[in-house]
This record gives structure tokens, C-alpha cells and sequence, in this order.
């Protein structure tokens, strides 16, 4: 599968297929329903400094073409992660990025010391600055440029593992976050997060969703998923991970041409937690027959102007 | 947990809004689900609806697993749809089940609603092979949607509109059990409201009582962490996770009548 190889930063992942944080727990819960071997990376659901129960029912409504979550970052927090889990991925069949969350600088900070501070052999970092579903912190960091750049220079001084920024596309211009991270000394960016999006059923008039408002994914972002990574494409020279709506090969094409280098099953799992495996393989016979490698489709959309 | 495309047997309406689907699933089978499990079922092959369905599991036979679902929305009319020889997505069995303790001491009050009624009709028919006295109740708002012959004057049917067997909901009929007989231990599924009012009724009297859960599923295994449902009695603090909330998929469907809280 030589076709499928790529590259981040300075990290070679044999295949550009990924899963999605929240959509995929900590990647040792589903070992009866997939092969975890087969994907290029599981980025783990976000890690908060403590450990949090998230918010309260109704957390997830399905939509047309897609969902609404407010999960509210439940996890089990950093020091239990760190306890609990990391040893599971000793002599693991794929690379682990962790998602990082917090609701302050200082948090995002001290959990990525914390990892920092322990031996294993987790890949990198992909940092959530664009969670809609909590208070503080999250999405209001993803929207700020300035704030965007200070909080990824400060983990920058702080590891050498690879560090990805996760982006929001609930923003007016997302290439001027891309290009923050950039500046600040991210490695990739990741886009994109979850739309904001409500959900209200007509007979009860109650709001389907206890937050009012969660984040909306699925196929029906796909567009808008796409629009994004060609935009941050076209004005940023580091890597792009494309997430938002994928649910076969013929999406993962779609994003490479858009100018992903990789890009993330999120939704999609929920559905089948096999489909990562079989666009793997979908993708391989793809590039086999069509005699290219993923990484020749980067950005060759073909456009009328 | 099995993931395993499935022949459709047959797929019959069998009263007002009921249907039985039987699916040859040898695979789910053979891991010998019990009553409170339940499969999550792709019904839209297109992705306009992208989750699967969770149904509880009515029972199985040989190699075929049953289903009993009400057709409610846009996705369980699809589901009417499916002819015999279709093929259809399941994974399963998923959750834990009733738990049946060896117990000479109590007599099992079996309480059915809505979408609850096939797992209790199953366990009804697991204690009726064991040859164990019990009661079996179940609720409905009218005559048509009932679609059970009662096998024995065990078996109580309830109507809201009295058009078949008792006037009412099924708590007074609970309650009069409860009072006339020393030592019941409750099995339920159904409607959130008569759960609720069962959970009342069990920890006033103190009868132990296994209540199986309905949620909004998006997964069904645990990944997503949507399904939750609030512990009752939990010594809140600052920081915790899965102390307040537990997960209907993992943890449940079926809890205890003092582990969890409706409001």
C-alpha cells in the first residue's frame, strides 16, 4: 500500500486515512468491530486537564444527512488518561494523536506538559480550539487569530512531537486562523470542527438538543468541509488534514483535490466503525488502477477560473 | 459484539403501528443474547439518515433473531418497506439484560409499554419455559395496538380507552399486585413516564426493580458518549467523569430502579 503513504511535518503515516476525535473513544473500545491496524492514525477524544462528565441529555439529535452533538468534552481527564490508557498503547498497531482540549491557555498548556513529562509512544497532538459545546475556552479561542497564534507558540517551546491545529469554520475567515497556527509553528491544521447548528422538534416545541445549540456534522457539512480545506489550501504552505462529512473513497478523492494531505472519518463511525478499514482499502485499489499515489491528487481540482 | 448483514425473513405488520421483523443472523445468534439486549439496525442505505436504529431484541430461534418495532418516524417506515430476501446491516447483541436471580422469595411482575413490550414478552416466555409463577402487564392506548392473546389470568392487558381488558394505565393494576401478593420483584420497559411512576412505586414499597431505558442512540457502543442518563444518588464533586452520568448503551439499557434519575 506504497500508494497510500504520507507525510506531516516529519512524520510518515502509511496510510492518510484518520479518525475523528469524538468518534472514535480512545481507539481500544472497538477492537471486536474493526481492524484498528488498517488506519493511518486515531486521534483519541479530547483531554481536558480534569476530568469532566460533559453536559447534560439530550446530547445528540440526527439531522438530514447528519447529526447534532453536545457531548460537552466528557473525558476522563489527563492524569487518568495518562495512567489508564497510555500503557494500552504500548506496541500499538497504528499511530495515536491525542486531542487536547481546555478552557483557559494554561490548561491546554499543563495537560501537554503532563504528556510531555512521560515516556510513550504517542505521535503527536492535535489541539481542539473550536469546540462549540462548552462554555469557556473552545470555539471562543478558534475564532480569535491572536489568541490562536500565542496559545500554539507556547506548546510549540513545549514538544517536538507533531502538533496540529484543529479549526473551526464557524469563523469569517478561516485561512486567517490557518495562517496564526502557521505563523505560531503548528505542523498541520486540521479542518474542519463541527458547524453550530440547533434542532427543534415541531410537535413539542422543545429544543431537541439541551444546549440549545450543538455541533452539526455528517455528510451534510461535507461542502462547506471542502470549501474550507481548498481555501487554507491555497494560502498555507503547511499540511492540511481535511474532516467533515467523509463517508467513502469517492470523498476522500474529493478531498485530496481540494488540497488535503489527509483527512479524518468522523460521523461516518457511528454508522459503520469499519468504514475507515474499507476506504483504506477502497483507496489503495483506487490508486493502484489509476497508477498514482494519494499525495499526486493534492490540490488538482480542476476549476473554470 | 457482531457485526453481520442479515437475510430478511419476514417483516409483518401485526396490530395498529406494530411490526415483526425476522432476520437470519447466525452469528448475532449464537452469541445468545437475553431479553433487555438490544441490535442497532441500518435502515437508510443512503446517508439522509445516517444513524443506525436501536431495537431491543423480541427473541430468537435457531439462527433467526426477531424484532418487534413501532413504526414511528421517517426511518421506521423505510423499515416497513423491507421484503423478505432483502438484506439488512446489524450489529449486536449490544447492552446488558434482566437480570433473573434464582429467587423462591418473590413473584416476577413483568410491566410492558409502547416499544417496551418485546423484550418483556420474551422474558414472559423465558419464565413460562422455567415454569415460574409470575405476573405479566402490559399498557396500551387502545385495543388495536395490542397484539398478545393472554396465555393465562396472569397475563393482565390495560387500555387508556378501556377498549380491551382493564381501564387505565398499568400502574394501579402494579399496585394491586404489589399489595396482594408478599414479595414481587419488577421487570419494566417502556414509555419514560411509566417507567418513571414505576421507579416511584418500587422504592416507596421497596420492591427490587430492573427498569430497561430508552435513549437517543448515535452509536449504540459507547464511542459517541450521547446516551447518557443520570445517576441517582452520586457524591458530586468539582471534577469528576461518569460519576453523574452513565451511558444507556454500555451501562445499560437495563439499571436498577435506585441507580438512576428521570428528572
Amino acid at each position: 500500500m506504497t500508494n497510500l503513504t504520507i507525510k506531516i511535518g516529519q512524520t510518515v503515516f502509511k496510510n492518510p486515512v484518520f479518525v475523528a476525535s469524538g468518534t472514535f473513544g480512545y481507539g481500544t473500545e472497538i477492537n471486536d468491530l474493526t481492524d484498528i491496524s488498517a488506519l493511518g492514525a486515531i486521534i483519541t477524544k479530547s483531554i481536558t486537564l480534569h476530568p469532566r462528565e460533559g453536559n447534560p441529555p439530550p446530547r445528540t439529535i440526527e439531522t438530514l444527512g447528519g447529526m447534532i452533538n453536545s457531548i460537552g468534552l466528557a473525558n476522563m481527564g489527563v492524569d487518568n488518561y495518562i495512567r489508564d490508557m497510555l500503557p494500552l498503547y504500548h506496541q500499538f498497531p497504528t499511530k495515536i494523536i491525542v486531542n487536547i482540549a481546555g478552557s483557559t491557555m494554561e490548561e491546554y498548556l499543563q495537560v501537554l506538559k503532563k504528556f510531555e513529562s512521560v515516556s510513550s509512544n504517542i505521535t503527536g497532538y492535535e489541539i481542539n480550539i473550536s469546540c462549540p459545546n462548552v462554555k469557556e475556552g473552545g470555539m471562543a479561542f478558534g475564532v480569535n487569530a491572536d489568541f490562536t497564534a500565542r496559545l500554539t507558540e507556547q506548546l510549540r517551546s513545549l514538544t517536538q512531537r507533531l502538533l496540529i491545529v484543529k479549526l473551526s469554520p464557524n469563523v469569517t475567515d478561516i485561512t486567517q486562523i490557518g495562517k496564526a497556527a502557521q505563523r505560531a509553528g503548528a505542523d498541520a491544521v486540521s479542518a474542519i470542527n463541527t458547524l453550530v447548528g440547533m434542532s427543534i422538534d415541531s410537535t413539542t416545541r422543545k429544543s431537541n438538543i439541551y444546549t440549545t445549540y450543538g455541533g452539526l456534522s455528517g455528510p451534510a457539512i461535507k461542502p462547506v468541509a471542502l470549501a474550507c480545506v481548498h481555501k487554507l489550501f491555497l494560502k498555507l504552505k503547511i499540511p492540511v488534514i481535511g474532516i467533515g462529512g467523509i463517508t467513502n473513497v469517492s470523498d476522500a478523492i474529493e478531498f485530496a483535490l481540494a488540497g488535503a494531505v489527509a483527512f479524518q472519518v468522523g460521523t461516518a463511525n457511528f454508522r459503520d466503525p469499519d468504514i475507515g478499514r474499507k476506504i483504506v482499502y477502497e483507496l489503495d485499489d483506487y490508486c493502484t488502477q489509476n497508477n498514482l499515489k494519494y499525495s499526486d491528487l493534492k490540490g488538482q481540482v480542476i476549476r473554470y477560473q | 459484539m457482531i457485526n453481520e448483514s442479515g437475510r430478511i425473513i419476514s417483516n409483518l405488520k401485526i396490530a395498529s403501528n406494530i411490526w415483526r421483523l425476522d432476520i437470519q443472523l447466525p452469528q448475532i445468534v449464537a452469541k445468545r443474547p437475553h431479553p433487555g439486549q438490544f441490535v442497532e439496525l441500518l435502515i437508510d442505505r443512503s446517508f439522509a439518515k445516517p444513524l443506525r436504529r436501536p431495537m431491543s431484541i423480541a427473541g430468537y430461534t435457531a439462527d433467526v433473531l426477531s424484532i418487534i418495532y413501532k413504526t414511528f418516524g421517517e426511518a421506521t417506515r423505510i423499515l416497513t418497506t423491507k421484503i423478505a430476501g432483502d438484506f439488512i446491516d446489524v450489529i449486536g447483541p449490544l447492552g446488558n439484560y434482566f437480570e433473573l436471580i434464582e429467587d423462591d422469595y418473590s413473584t416476577p411482575v413483568l410491566i410492558a409499554g409502547g416499544v417496551g413490550i418485546p423484550p418483556i414478552l420474551w422474558l414472559h416466555q423465558e419464565l413460562n419455559r422455567q415454569k415460574q409463577k409470575h405476573f405479566l402487564i402490559i399498557g396500551a392506548r387502545t385495543k388495536a395496538e395490542h397484539f398478545i392473546t393472554p396465555d393465562n389470568e396472569n397475563t393482565l392487558l390495560t387500555t387508556d380507552d378501556g377498549s380491551l381488558g382493564i381501564k387505565g394505565t398499568v400502574i394501579p393494576v402494579l399496585k394491586k399486585i404489589i399489595s396482594n401478593v408478599v414479595g414481587t420483584r419488577i421487570f419494566a420497559c417502556g414509555p419514560e413516564p411509566m417507567l418513571k411512576s414505576i421507579q416511584k412505586i418500587a422504592l416507596a414499597t421497596k420492591q427490587p426493580a430492573q427498569l430497561s431505558i430508552e435513549s437517543h442512540m448515535a452509536c449504540g457502543v459507547g464511542l459517541c458518549q450521547g446516551c447518557v442518563i443520570k445517576r441517582r444518588n452520586y457524591q458530586e464533586t468539582e471534577h469528576s467523569y461518569q460519576v453523574k452520568y452513565v451511558l444507556v448503551c454500555s451501562d445499560g439499557p437495563v439499571f436498577k430502579a435506585g441507580e438512576i434519575d428521570f428528572d
